[in-house]
């Protein structure tokens, strides 16, 4: 930085923990958060409806909630649980099914063309689609919740199946060839590494959507989990109800995200250097360090 | 002692609407404590021969063997570019072309990184080392098994000038080092003067041109007049042979 700026900047009398604070891109961020819930808060007074609540009475019924202090049949704990359950039977069906259909697309040109357009078909058909075949065709059983999460969920397991067996890294499997490994060897040192990216993927584009089929599925075929206790709110007409169940399920969304998969995915893929660790492809680069430093000075002899 | 054995080889390789013939016709032998060169215009099959001898392709026709006192060979590779699998350890590397990965076989990998002077590096991923480095870790991979003859495709073209420099005085006096047979693909001529006792020119079509012995004492440095000299006759057998920017 200049000392032009700094010298510009001190008339403002801002101390330099201060204006660091203020600079910092998460004080706007918390500020528009603020600002947000603060301006919900002002504006309820002057609407003509009751049925929209304040921010504090949205906390209010989240707080009973959590408490288990609720008019509703199931508690938050139990509504969630329920769903998790279905969520998790139903996507691991969804792998079942997806990894070999996704294999042999990526293994034979000639499945992957006979296949190709319905599950491009698949992935763009709205969840509401298939929890709403679902219904008709079960009713109110726990089979039409699982079946719309796997039908909601299986061509992202297939597509990124399929996508991680063209990119097996050819170059290493010959390498392994060459050195005589086992088939067995090469596919777990070499291709399943490989595809874990693309496991990833699935896992997480087939959860999310997997998720959303499942909510539109206990709204409408069911009489329990999370999306039915919304339905209930929607019932008594208590929009907070409705929001503050809403907000549960972000703050689950990104419990999932931060506790599983983000620690999950730092463990699978701790090879990959990260950003503070510069990786430099020239012996003779500056970014020194003990890493670089023997390269130098082979060079130099 | 170890023996390459290259016999009326050929191959094709059958696309949708054409078939192209790498290799045609090529014989010749190598055996003991040599320094083979293989080199030849893009496309005249020196990668495809290493290729069938280290088993990743099968001929058409003829034989591609390598065998030691008449048992299958073991063979080291070293890539063109380094073929480290970046989800392992560069010991996890070494560890996974090797027969079984006891204390022994550790030690033993342990011994050839330090060969290459990566010693310190075991415990790192291949992405926080240089490309250079990586490559030293090829080498040293192909070395870790104890090869009877190892095969080396351009394994310094990716390089700069500097490294592959350093790199190819480490190999040689590895080469000198441990005997072993090596057979060398390039397309630099002065890399293959300066390392070999004797250079393999392949034309187009993959047909074997030239067989040349290089009678110089190592260790050769470019800059010699004898080495310039014989760099300078290679090349004039490349003018000779019509193989020269066809």
């Amino acid at each position: 930085m200049s000392s032009t700026a700094a010298v510009a900047r001190r008339p403002l009398g801002l101390s330099a923990g201060l204006r660091r604070f203020w600079l910092n891109p998460r004080t706007a961020r918390a500020l528009s958060l603020v600002a947000f819930v603060g301006g919900w808060q002002l504006i309820i007074p002057f609407l003509p409806t009751e049925l929209i609540p304040t921010p504090i009475e949205v906390g209010e019924f989240m707080w009973a909630e959590l408490r288990t202090d609720t008019l509703a049949p199931q508690t938050v704990y139990q509504a969630f649980a329920t769903s998790l359950r279905r969520l998790v039977t139903g996507f691991g069906i969804a792998l079942l099914i997806g990894t070999p259909i996704g294999l042999l697309m990526g293994l034979f040109k000639r499945v992957d063309y006979f296949l190709h357009d319905f599950v491009v078909v698949g992935l763009a058909m709205p969840s509401l689609v298939w929890a709403l075949l679902a219904a008709m065709w079960f009713g109110f059983v726990e089979q039409s919740s699982i079946i719309t999460v796997v039908l909601a969920s299986v061509t992202f397991v297939i597509i990124n199946v399929a996508e991680g067996v063209r990119a097996v890294p050819k170059d290493l499997v010959d390498m392994g060839k060459a050195y005589g490994a086992s088939d067995l060897h090469r596919v777990r040192h070499i291709v399943f590494p490989s595809l874990m990216p693309f496991f990833f993927a699935s896992l997480r584009y087939g959860l999310a959507n997997g998720w959303k089929g499942l909510v539109l599925a206990e709204v409408y075929a069911s009489t329990s989990g999370a999306g039915w206790t919304i339905r209930y709110w929607y019932d008594a007409h208590r929009a907070q109800g409705v929001i503050g169940y809403a907000l549960f399920f972000m703050i689950f969304a990104l419990l999932v995200e931060r506790l599983v998969f983000g620690r999950l995915s730092r463990w699978v893929f701790r090879w990959r250097p990260s950003a503070g660790e510069q990786r430099d492809t020239r012996p003779h680069g500056g970014a020194g360090g003990d890493v670089i430093l023997p390269e130098s000075a082979d060079a130099d002899s | 002692m170890a023996t390459i054995k290259v016999q009326n080889l050929r191959k094709e390789f059958i696309t949708s609407d054409s078939t192209v013939v790498a290799l045609e016709n090529a014989s010749f032998e190598a055996s003991g404590h040599v320094f083979v060169s293989v080199v030849g215009p893009s496309g005249c099959g020196k990668s495809t021969l290493l290729n069938i001898l280290s088993g990743i392709d099968s001929p058409t026709s003829g034989i591609a063997e390598i065998t030691e006192n008449g048992r299958k060979a073991r063979n080291g590779y070293v890539f063109q570019a380094a073929r480290l699998l970046p989800w392992r350890t560069v010991m996890d590397n070494l560890l996974f072309v090797q027969k079984n990965r006891n204390e022994e076989t550790r030690a033993r990998c342990q011994k050839y990184l330090e060969m290459v002077n990566l010693g310190h590096t075991a415990n790192k991923y291949p992405g926080q080392l240089s490309g250079g480095m990586q490559q030293r870790v090829g080498i040293a991979r192909a070395f870790s098994i104890e090869p009877d003859v190892l095969l080396m495709d351009e394994p310094f073209s990716h390089l700069d000038a500097i490294t592959g420099r350093s790199l190819r005085k480490e190999l040689h006096n590895i080469w000198v080092e441990t005997k072993k047979t090596v057979l060398f693909v390039t397309h630099d001529v002065g890399e293959a003067v300066e390392l070999s006792n004797r250079i393999v020119i392949f034309g187009k079509g993959g047909k074997l041109r030239e067989d040349m012995a290089i009678d110089l004492p190592f260790p050769r440095d470019p800059a010699d007049d004898a080495v310039a000299l014989s760099k300078a006759n290679v090349l004039r057998k490349f003018e000779e042979l019509d193989l020269v920017a066809s």
